[in-house]
């Protein structure tokens, strides 16, 4: 041993061994690192989760490229943000003089029970309950979902399409481990115009044919960000009629 | 003592450069209005804009209201939110004060990577229309435009039947398109027969790029819409993104008021509106059953 370490010879066999388990850990990695890479960019929990099956309203709710009122990556994240804070609202911070049963057409603490609605007066539209008492979404729903995820799981790499889907995937499973990871822009709203409002929103609706919920909710109008990702957001009178 | 002067010097030109630059910068609000694209504020795009409205949105008492005045105000601002790397979209908002409407228009500039489409908007599209939201005052960002009342009403008086079809290309397209999405619904349609399936299109607006069409014996109303051109081939290609189903017997109500807070409901006024569109200033169009013979448009 000693010999070897002061024959200088040896050090060229040295790094003749190190080269070669190099290149032998090299060609083992090499195919591992190929597996990393064919994963998805994006894929879902799945939709009987409660984790899977929040982020799909999220993402069924909003504006992708390409789609009407698509504005921006960062708008269409906002407005899957502001979405779960409607439901989160619906559940825990139902405003003074209003029933839960007024804002959320339901009476519950589980935001499942919030999305689906119940019997025909149905939420959101494509969620609900079947007959068996499941939360499932419409065939069109998980249509669009699969249509999304092929996109972004397209080409060389992730782009906006699986960013966003990561985002509403994202935003879910932390909802259910940890609360909302973001602000409500609209908790702090006081004034419509000359309408006085409770803040935070409680309803939101594709922004198209001038739609409306109703009732005592009241439009958020652009200068305080009301309309993002394709859709309206509304709050409700102070005061209700 | 030189050096002294000479700094001096140097100093009041500085000082004299930039108080002259301050002097020939225009406000910031002047700035602001002469962002707003020209096509913006041209007679023939307002009375488009006016024609959708008229078309899709006014009621009565608001066509009273216009004709009232003897003029139309129109606010237009440039609105420049922060959009992706790589997007040149233009935005746009239109405030119609007179009706407390705004409408928010873009003119799309930007690429879809992961699909290798360009979307390119060779004008300005509605994207957005919104009641009661339009401040008292007209914000000094926003150019004014007025027009005469009585040009505009004949306008909109001999224009109110126009029906502006897509061409045979288009609608080509669109009934392959109608063909997936009955086929999807086809399903959930109970007791119906099988064979041709009828189907009426609403007359298109060249400011939108949306469309209705009313399948007569699903008794459904479908909303196609997008930010991508509808005579741009692959906007048929992704349909499937831009399909709206409004079911006739589930999903219409009086009044919101009646499941409030659902996002889930069109009110009888909007589909009486839409089926007026699509009936009675509409295409006709029949979609043979897929193993029969295409008989074209009736």
């Amino acid at each position: 041993m000693d010999e070897e370490k002061m024959n200088p010879k040896s050090i060229p066999i040295k790094t003749i061994k190190f080269r070669t388990i190099f290149l032998m850990m090299t060609a083992i990695a090499l195919p591992l690192l190929a597996t990393e890479t064919s994963q998805p960019f994006s894929k879902l929990d799945g939709p009987d989760t409660p984790s899977g099956y929040l982020a799909r309203l999220l993402i069924n709710e909003v504006s992708f490229p390409g789609e009407r009122a698509f504005e921006s990556e960062t708008a269409t994240k906002e407005a899957m943000l502001q979405i779960l804070w409607v439901l989160h609202c619906r559940i825990h911070l139902i405003p003074e003089g209003y029933t839960q049963q007024q804002v959320a057409g339901v009476r519950s603490e589980n935001i499942i029970d919030v999305i689906t609605g119940t019997g025909e007066k149905r939420q959101c539209e494509g969620f609900y309950r079947n007959k068996d008492g499941k939360f499932v979404a419409d065939d069109r729903v998980e249509e669009r979902i699969d249509y999304l995820l092929k996109i972004a799981n397209k080409g060389g790499k992730p782009g906006r399409f699986s960013s966003l889907l990561n985002f509403g995937q994202n935003l879910a499973r932390t909802y259910f481990k940890e609360g909302i990871e973001g602000v409500d822009r609209y908790a702090s709203l006081e004034r419509i115009g000359p309408i006085k409002v409770t803040g935070h929103a409680y309803s939101w609706m594709t922004d198209v044919n001038n739609y409306h919920p109703g009732g005592n909710f009241v439009s958020i109008s652009s200068d305080f960000n009301g309309s993002l990702g394709g859709n309206r957001f509304f709050t409700l009178r102070k005061d209700p009629k | 003592m030189k050096l002294y002067r000479a700094n001096r010097l140097v100093l009041i030109i500085i000082t004299v450069s930039l108080l002259s630059s301050c002097r020939m910068a225009p406000p910031a609000d002047q700035a602001e209005i002469s962002t707003v694209p020209s096509e913006l504020v041209q007679q023939p795009y307002l009375y488009e804009v006016i024609r959708h409205l008229y078309r899709w949105y006014l009621d009565e008492a608001e066509v009273e209201r216009i004709i009232g005045s003897k003029e139309f105000s129109f606010w237009v601002r440039r609105l420049e939110p922060r959009l992706d790397p790589g997007d040149h979209s233009l935005l746009a908002e239109i405030l119609l004060p007179q009706l407390n409407i705004s409408v928010k228009v873009k003119k799309a500039d930007y690429t879809i990577e992961e699909m290798k489409v360009v979307v390119k908007n060779s004008e300005f599209k509605i994207i957005q229309i919104t009641r009661g939201t339009v401040p008292a005052h007209c914000p000094r960002t926003c150019q004014q435009v007025a027009i005469n009342v009585g040009d505009m009403k004949d306008y909109l008086f001999r224009t109110r039947n126009q029906q502006d079809f897509p061409d045979e290309v288009m609608i080509e397209r669109l009934r392959q398109a109608l063909r997936k999405e009955i086929a999807k619904e086809g399903i959930s349609v109970s007791g119906l027969p099988q064979g041709d399936r009828i189907i009426h299109l609403a007359p298109l607006s060249p400011i939108a790029n949306e469309t209705w069409v009313f399948w007569e014996d699903g008794r459904k109303l479908f909303f196609f819409a997008s930010d991508i051109d509808l005579a741009n081939p692959a906007v048929w290609e992704h349909e499937t993104m831009m399909a709206r189903v409004f079911d006739l017997d589930q999903q219409v109500v009086v009044s919101p008021s009646e499941a409030p807070g659902s996002n889930r409901f069109l009110t009888r006024y909007q589909v009486s509106r839409a089926l007026f569109n699509c009936v009675v200033l509409g295409r006709r169009v029949t979609l043979p059953s897929p193993a029969a013979p295409d008989i074209g448009d009736n």
